[in-house]
């Protein structure tokens, strides 16, 4: 995209505050006040504000545009401002990018209950084939049918259902909703109730299959022509769904126990959670897997399970939108899959959440490569190690790690790695950085790959150090895995001193 | 009447002395506890004086905690004060006394005794002069001693006259301390000095080595030595004595740089590692600067006396002090007190530095091995859970002892005698019984004897985990190590020996023998009875060990096993995923159980529910809704009857 930024209105504040982001990416309040400016560009000087609209000219579009896009590839998790990325195109009538933004969105953020909800609202603007917008709403269920705040897309369901007549539909829909232990169960229930009191020989239908009529009631359709049948059915039939309701209540009401403790709600950037918050999504999430161990159901309750993995799934990336800066949550869902062995998505999960943390991080990259490592993947546990040594070019730990990678592809290098990089260390003059990398010493001990005579030969050629790991692993060596008398003398420190 | 009556008159003081049973460090219960009774005194003066009983119950309690912590000068002070309330000057400052008896480094406690003694003409002035003198020694060299030295110098002005001798003796002394005040003095003694000769205030002895010092006359001048100092008297007072002032000038100012940070006095908190550290660091340059001169030794100790106020519950600075006068030859019977104050008073019992240097010090200077063998017994004895101890008992014996096979061998009964012993609760498979050897297990040695009585199922494995050094490291058999080892794996004296694992994994790791690694981490994750974090740390090590030794084939093989061994140790993972602690847990040794036991307690631990309301045909959230045109089946359920039931509280008897 070719900007000439001499046609931009109020440039040298825009310049001005777009150079700060530039040189402070990760400066959230520096970008929100940047995408303010933007928006209001032409009138920055003027009285009344307005702000950016379809009339404006080429470059001031592109501007907001082109702010908004690199916004989301810096915070990737900011959901409304995806919304309002969209809501740009939607303005400047660019129906299928605003479409795109969405669909882009959602991979980043499958469970984003209000990027689902401005989604549907977008779609109800674009399409009048209700079958297709079906088809829309049921992929929006899919995702976050399980949201314990998801009335607020129900409602919206089931209006668009009633508004066009699908009363079949209708009846469907709600006997699935009440189903769901949820904030606002009740309502539905109510609602449902209702269809029961006011059923025709129509709508019995869709509230009661034939099978189970025959089955349960030993009746047929036309049984129901009798009044006194027809009674009989629709208090047998509220009987039936008062038990479904005390049981979405219990459930209800265990999710709130945790739903209430949590008070935020979407993510933002360097946002520090209370030990209660993140203590709730720990036991909140437990708890759910609880309900899904073996011992809780029985092997033919397939969809039962299946119910639950998904519920399990959705408070996890509910969990992660605004804990997405703790590693701990990264490694607890990747440790979900690990329990069920599924290496290849516990890698995914671990992937996502790296590009998502600070470097400082480590334990992230260090488990993914424990995993490529376990999976055998070596070339895979290289590649992303030397790219993460790139980043922090003098860390031991991820160094530790090159040595074990390397261990498995080619042993005969692990010792010339460890001299090479001893020697580099050296050559830096950083004592602190030295002494810290003398733990190789100890960490050398323990690769059988490296023989005695090598470690002998490398202890020789590093006989001038008197570090604390340096001596450590000499007396270690010489005590224990050669078995001979030590000869570093014993200072005695402490308690025992040499005057005795 | 009896004291529970007394007491039911003031449930306050009952109440907090309840609450102190078990809380005897919290310094707020016995503020407390005092200020009720200080109150009490205050309000009731004049009826509690014929009250003798319910009177003796109120000063006991501050007598017990001045007892217990007799650094609390604080609490000296309300406690004197209380008496004299209650019983009169004669017998508040006898417990003045005591508590110069008991807290002798305490400057302020000293001055208190000092004024009253002096303003009230307690004693006579030879008796008096005796007090200055051992007060002197306490505290004369305290930084802020000039509260002490200006009612010394006071006395002795009304006393001897500001002219007399003995007054400027005093003086002399005073001059040479590096005090915070030491400007008052040195300016009172040049004030005075002019009215001496200079035989009244130099020793002769050091005069001539002064002058032969500073070369001011040639050697061969030797018998104008007197006509000189005749001469030139003032100037070589007044060169003397300036050398001196300027050092201690010097002196006080760098003493100032560590006595304006380091804390004080004493209280129930523990010591921080930084106000340990400004001790040591101040005691270090102390002797660095004795090391180097001659100086007055009981500046130092005295220094490290009034370190031991604040920091006498670490063991840290006792240490230092016992290994200073080591070092430098003090008096045994000395060092032994403090000792003997350290180890019984002071440090507390899970610090065995100090102790363990006792024994050294008590082995090797005053050769006493039976005193030593009793302090290893009764260390052993009070910390049952403890491993090290023992092992250095042994290590002690076994110099000692002449046939080191018949010892070893002896350690190695200890252990099976033990185990046979405890054969009912270890296993309670029948097959071992038949197995029983008829040879009755003989222990020969009479020290091991007597350990053998004090050994706990902590600290018994500690035996075969020294019998086993001494066969690796010293004999360097592999074998006969590795047999020992394996002679008692999975029985129940070493199950909950954290030495005893850490000791065979360590030496396997030596050998790098993969299997037996593997057997180790597998037996200590699913059987033994070690602690959460030690079973972790052995897990973390066996997969650190995996990733550096295994081969592409062995990874494949057990992939399943360090995955499990992953979610074992990971903070993060839940509950569930801990495959080896639920094995562990259950009494059975399957997981299941716990499994159980989980889903019962879900979302209230440690409170059972009998049941969780379930639809068991759910329709799928993750399928179209539309699918089919007749309405969804009906739903069934399990246990909706019990949606209303409360969960149960389990109450395990303890």
């Amino acid at each position: 995209m070719n900007i000439n930024l001499s046609d931009v209105p109020n440039k040298e504040r825009w310049i001005s505050i777009a150079t700060q982001v530039a040189n402070n990416p990760d400066d959230f309040k520096l970008w929100e006040e940047l995408i303010q400016i933007t928006e209001f560009l032409p009138s920055l000087n003027l009285k009344t504000k307005y702000k950016i609209n379809s009339q404006s000219t080429n470059i001031e579009k592109q501007l907001v545009l082109i702010v908004y896009e690199n916004l989301l590839i810096q915070f990737p998790l900011l959901e409304q401002y995806w919304i309002n990325y969209s809501n740009w195109f939607y303005k400047f009538n660019n129906l299928s990018k605003a479409i795109d933004t969405f669909e882009r969105a959602l991979i980043i953020l499958p469970n984003s209950l209000i990027i689902w909800n401005s989604y549907i609202d977008l779609q109800l603007k674009l399409n009048s084939d209700n079958d297709k917008m079906i088809i829309n709403f049921e992929r929006a269920r899919e995702a976050i049918g399980y949201h314990y705040l998801a009335n607020s897309f129900f409602d919206k369901y089931l209006y668009f259902l009633k508004n066009i007549n699908y009363i079949k539909h209708y009846h469907i829909l709600l006997r699935k909703i009440i189903e769901i232990p949820q904030y606002d169960y009740l309502k539905y229930y109510k609602e449902f109730l209702k269809l029961i009191e006011n059923a025709n020989f129509d709508t019995i239908k869709y509230l009661i299959s034939l099978e189970d009529l025959k089955k349960d009631y030993n009746l047929n359709w036309d049984d129901l022509f009798k009044p006194e049948k027809w009674k009989l059915i629709k208090i047998e039939l509220k009987k039936k769904f008062t038990d479904l309701f005390i049981t979405t209540q219990y459930h209800s009401w265990k999710f709130y126990n945790f739903e209430r403790k949590l008070k935020t709600f979407y993510y933002k950037p360097n946002i520090k959670l209370t030990r209660l918050e993140l203590q709730t999504w720990k036991s909140y999430i437990e708890y759910i897997e609880i309900q899904n161990l073996k011992i809780a159901t029985k092997e033919k309750e397939i969809n039962l399970i299946k119910n639950n993995s998904l519920l399990i799934d959705t408070i996890y990336n509910r969990c992660l939108i605004v804990t997405a800066s703790y590693p701990y949550f990264w490694i607890k869902l990747s440790n979900y899959y690990l329990n069920y062995n599924d290496l290849k998505t516990a890698k995914l999960i671990l992937i996502k959440g790296i590009y998502l943390n600070p470097i400082e991080n480590l334990k992230l990259r260090i488990r993914l490569i424990d995993l490529f490592i376990l999976s055998t993947e070596f070339d895979k546990a290289k590649s992303f190690l030397y790219e993460s040594l790139k980043l922090l070019p003098n860390n031991i730990q991820l160094f530790c790690k090159l040595l074990e990678v390397e261990h498995f592809t080619q042993s005969s290098n692990v010792s010339k790695l460890i001299i090479n990089k001893l020697t580099d260390i050296l050559k830096l003059g950083n004592i602190e950085l030295e002494n810290q990398f003398d733990y190789l010493f100890i960490e050398m001990l323990n690769f059988s790959c490296i023989s005695l005579e090598k470690i002998n030969q490398i202890f020789e050629k590093f006989n001038t150090k008197k570090s604390y790991y340096y001596l450590k692993a000499k007396k270690m060596f010489f005590e224990i895995y050669k078995n001979e008398k030590p000869i570093i003398k014993h200072i005695p420190s402490g308690w025992e001193c040499e005057y005795f | 009447m009896s004291n529970n009556s007394i007491f039911q008159n003031f449930p306050q003081w009952e109440k907090t002395k309840k609450e102190l049973e078990d809380d005897i460090y919290n310094i707020d219960l016995w503020n407390e506890l005092i200020s009720h009774h200080e109150k009490l005194i205050n309000d009731h003066k004049e009826l509690l004086k014929t009250r003798i009983e319910l009177k003796k119950l109120l000063l006991k309690d501050i007598d017990i905690l001045v007892t217990k912590f007799p650094y609390y000068q604080s609490y000296w002070k309300r406690y004197i004060a209380m008496v004299d309330l209650l019983e009169g000057k004669n017998t508040s400052i006898k417990i003045l006394e005591r508590s110069l008896i008991s807290f002798p480094q305490s400057l302020d406690l000293w001055v208190d005794y000092l004024i009253i003694i002096v303003t009230n003409s307690l004693k006579n002035e030879n008796e008096i002069k005796d007090l200055f003198i051992k007060a002197l020694k306490n505290i004369g060299f305290h930084f802020l001693g000039h509260k002490f030295w200006d009612i010394y110098l006071n006395w002795a002005k009304t006393t001897y006259g500001i002219n007399s001798n003995d007054y400027m003796n005093i003086l002399l002394q005073v001059i040479r301390i590096p005090l915070h005040q030491y400007a008052k003095y040195s300016d009172e003694f040049n004030k005075l000095c002019k009215n001496f000769t200079i035989y009244d205030i130099i020793e002769k002895d050091d005069l001539i080595a002064f002058i032969n010092k500073k070369k001011y006359l040639s050697t061969n001048l030797q018998d104008d030595l007197d006509v000189y100092i005749d001469s030139n008297s003032e100037n070589l007072i007044h060169n003397y004595f300036n050398e001196i002032l300027d050092e201690v000038e010097i002196r006080a100012q760098d003493k100032w740089k560590y006595e304006s940070i380091i804390k004080q006095d004493f209280d129930l908190n523990m010591i921080t590692i930084q106000e340990l550290n400004q001790w040591i660091s101040y005691l270090k340059y102390e002797e660095e600067y004795h090391k180097n001169t001659n100086n007055d030794e009981r500046n130092l100790l005295n220094l490290f006396e009034r370190a031991l106020i604040p920091t006498c519950f670490s063991d840290k600075i006792w240490i230092l002090y016992t290994r200073y006068l080591i070092q430098n030859n003090g008096p045994y019977n000395q060092i032994e007190q403090i000792f003997n104050k350290a180890c019984d008073h002071f440090v507390p019992l899970d610090l065995k530095d100090i102790r363990y240097m006792y024994i050294k010090f008590i082995e090797l200077k005053l050769k006493k091995d039976e005193n030593c063998k009793n302090i290893f017994l009764s260390l052993i004895k009070e910390s049952p859970t403890e491993s090290d101890p023992v092992s250095k008992y042994i290590q002690f014996l076994i110099n000692k002892v002449e046939s080191k096979e018949d010892f070893l061998k002896d350690l190695v009964n200890c252990v099976l005698k033990f185990n046979e012993d405890n054969e009912d609760i270890g296993h309670s498979n029948k097959k071992r019984k038949s197995n029983k050897s008829n040879v009755k297990l003989m222990i020969k040695n009479k020290d091991i004897e007597e350990l053998f009585k004090i050994l706990t199922f902590w600290n018994i494995g500690e035996l075969i985990v020294s019998v086993c050094k001494y066969h690796w490291l010293i004999e360097k058999n592999i074998k006969r190590t590795r047999d020992i080892l394996m002679s008692v794996f999975s029985t129940y004296a070493i199950k909950s020996n954290r030495s005893y694992w850490f000791f065979f994994f360590k030496f396997e790791i030596c050998q790098r023998n993969k299997k037996n690694l593997f057997n180790i981490v597998e037996s200590v994750k699913t059987k033994s009875t070690l602690n959460i974090s030690d079973i972790n740390l052995l897990i973390e090590e066996y997969n650190s060990f995996v990733m550096k030794n295994f081969t592409v084939t062995d990874l494949k093989q057990n992939e399943r096993d360090i995955v499990k061994n992953i979610l074992e140790i990971d903070p993060e993972s839940s509950t569930h995923m801990k495959h080896f602690l639920k094995t562990r847990l259950a009494i059975d040794n399957d997981e299941e159980t716990v499994n159980k036991r989980l889903f019962k307690e879900n979302g209230h631990p440690a409170a059972i529910c009998e049941g969780v309301p379930t639809l068991t045909n759910p329709l799928l959230v993750s399928e179209f809704t539309f699918k089919s045109n007749c309405a969804p089946p009906l739903p069934h359920f399990r246990n909706v009857e019990k949606s209303s039931l409360n969960v149960k509280y389990i109450r395990e008897s303890i």
